[in-house]
């Protein structure tokens, strides 16, 4: 369990205690209308301001609810969440949720969905890292010292076995040391397929370029493509069709191509000879 | 101007007198005054008479009713002191003492039972007056802090109304969010 272990253990053990209580005052027009208060004062309306049922009517207004909920951290929020279903409701607003995120940051957006809700509920400076596109003579090391932080936790935060092999990446995640950085940024939700994990990232320059890299991308295996057609086409002295085709029905690996090629070539062989 | 009275009428008709400059402290009310639909008396059908006198207390602290106070609600007026050069240092160490003194007045009139924070509240909500609702709201988010949802029922008052499906699936959510902190 995590910190607040004995915490959770009271709540849910109130929880189990008493699972048939569903008289949630607030939130509950029924039970409002039902007091006795609210029976004097028949012309009022269920959800306006009046000196009615005990303390409950400025925690089932949303309007005073929400203003209260935005004074709250994120911790606080979720667990402001757990205490009936209006509040649930109220607090899991994703507006509300998303700025006690940002507020002990300054940050200025947040954008992207993650999977899960819980993902606004630790706003931890871990949550956050650097997008930085991989150029030429980077090493691990390198961008330790650029961005001053420690070697070990860029490796750590991008599942890195060893410091080699980050050109295969397109970029690397760089954990904040520095939390003034998201003074007045914007972040991006997204789920980075080496640290596994949701992560709000900054740019630093300029936003994501999701849509330029994966075109980029296409680019390339086309060119890669081309040169192994071209490679597969010298070692088995064929034309282009012929290599495509051997290409193809292996799945793109040339390895795999060759093999079958010569299959088929000694085949021949055999049957003319035979 | 500042002379001009006007008459509030609570939800269960007893009047109270405002001054019109403590009265524009409230957003809703000074559209009522602007828009020239005062004709004697203004009935706030959602606020009693006892929260009532606190709402007006607090607008004459707020309203501009004395010279000083007007000078914190016109905040544009006191930066243009700052750049002139005749800049008075007094005047800051005054503006400071006062400042000090409005927190202190402040402490003592949130000094009350829950019932008329949250009368309060409403009160403020309603009649738009934002300095008094940023207070009671700050008060009532101290109360959610740092305790957990047990303690936090029992400080509103509030019983769970989830069904035990629901406390389960919140006991998942809960471990899912105890495993993300275990890797951290």
């Amino acid at each position: 369990m995590g910190c607040c272990g004995e915490d959770d253990d009271d709540f849910f053990k109130q929880l189990i205690s008493n699972p048939n209580h569903h008289d949630c005052s607030s939130g509950s027009t029924q039970n409002l209308i039902s007091t006795p208060q609210n029976l004097q004062n028949p012309s009022m309306d269920v959800d306006v301001i009046s000196p009615m049922n005990s303390n409950f009517s400025a925690l089932s207004c949303r309007d005073t609810l929400r203003a209260i909920f935005e004074c709250l951290p994120v911790t606080d929020l979720a667990r402001a969440a757990c205490v009936c279903r209006f509040w649930n409701s109220v607090a899991s607003d994703r507006e509300i949720q998303t700025k006690a995120f940002m507020s002990p940051w300054k940050l200025k957006d947040v954008i992207g969905n993650p999977s899960s809700g819980s993902f606004w509920r630790d706003n931890s400076l871990g949550r956050f890292a650097i997008s930085h596109h991989i150029l030429r003579r980077d090493t691990v090391a390198s961008l330790a010292v650029k961005y001053s932080v420690q070697l070990m936790d860029i490796k750590r935060l991008n599942n890195m076995m060893s410091d080699h092999g980050i050109y295969s990446r397109e970029r690397l995640l760089i954990p904040l040391s520095i939390p003034d950085i998201l003074c007045n940024r914007t972040c991006y939700v997204e789920f980075d397929s080496y640290a596994k994990r949701e992560v709000a990232v900054l740019y630093l320059e300029g936003g994501p370029d999701g849509k330029l890299s994966s075109l980029m991308n296409r680019t390339s295996t086309k060119r890669s493509n081309r040169r192994v057609i071209d490679s597969l086409k010298r070692s088995m002295r064929v034309d282009d069709v012929t290599a495509e085709y051997y290409l193809s029905i292996s799945n793109g690996d040339p390895r795999a191509a060759l093999a079958e090629f010569s299959e088929d070539l000694s085949w021949e062989q055999r049957t003319i000879l035979s | 101007m500042s002379s001009t009275k006007i008459f509030l009428k609570s939800s269960d008709d007893k009047t109270f007198e405002i001054d019109e400059t403590a009265a524009r402290a409230s957003e809703t009310l000074k559209n009522i005054i602007d828009g020239g639909c005062l004709d004697g008396v203004i009935p706030l059908p959602n606020v009693s008479s006892n929260i009532l006198p606190k709402v007006i207390e607090y607008c004459k602290k707020h309203g501009g009713d004395n010279g000083s106070s007007k000078k914190i609600a016109n905040g544009g007026v006191d930066k243009d002191k700052e750049i002139l050069p005749d800049y008075d240092e007094e005047e800051d160490k005054r503006e400071k003492v006062r400042v000090d003194e409005l927190k202190k007045w402040e402490e003592e009139y949130m000094d009350f039972d829950q019932q008329v924070l949250y009368d309060l509240m409403l009160a403020a909500n309603y009649l738009h007056i934002k300095g008094l609702l940023d207070l009671t709201v700050e008060k009532a988010a101290s109360m959610i802090r740092g305790r957990t949802p047990d303690q936090i029922r029992e400080n509103f008052n509030i019983n769970s109304d989830f069904t035990p499906e629901e406390e389960e699936e919140m006991i998942l959510i809960e471990d899912e969010w105890d495993d993300e902190w275990a890797f951290d």
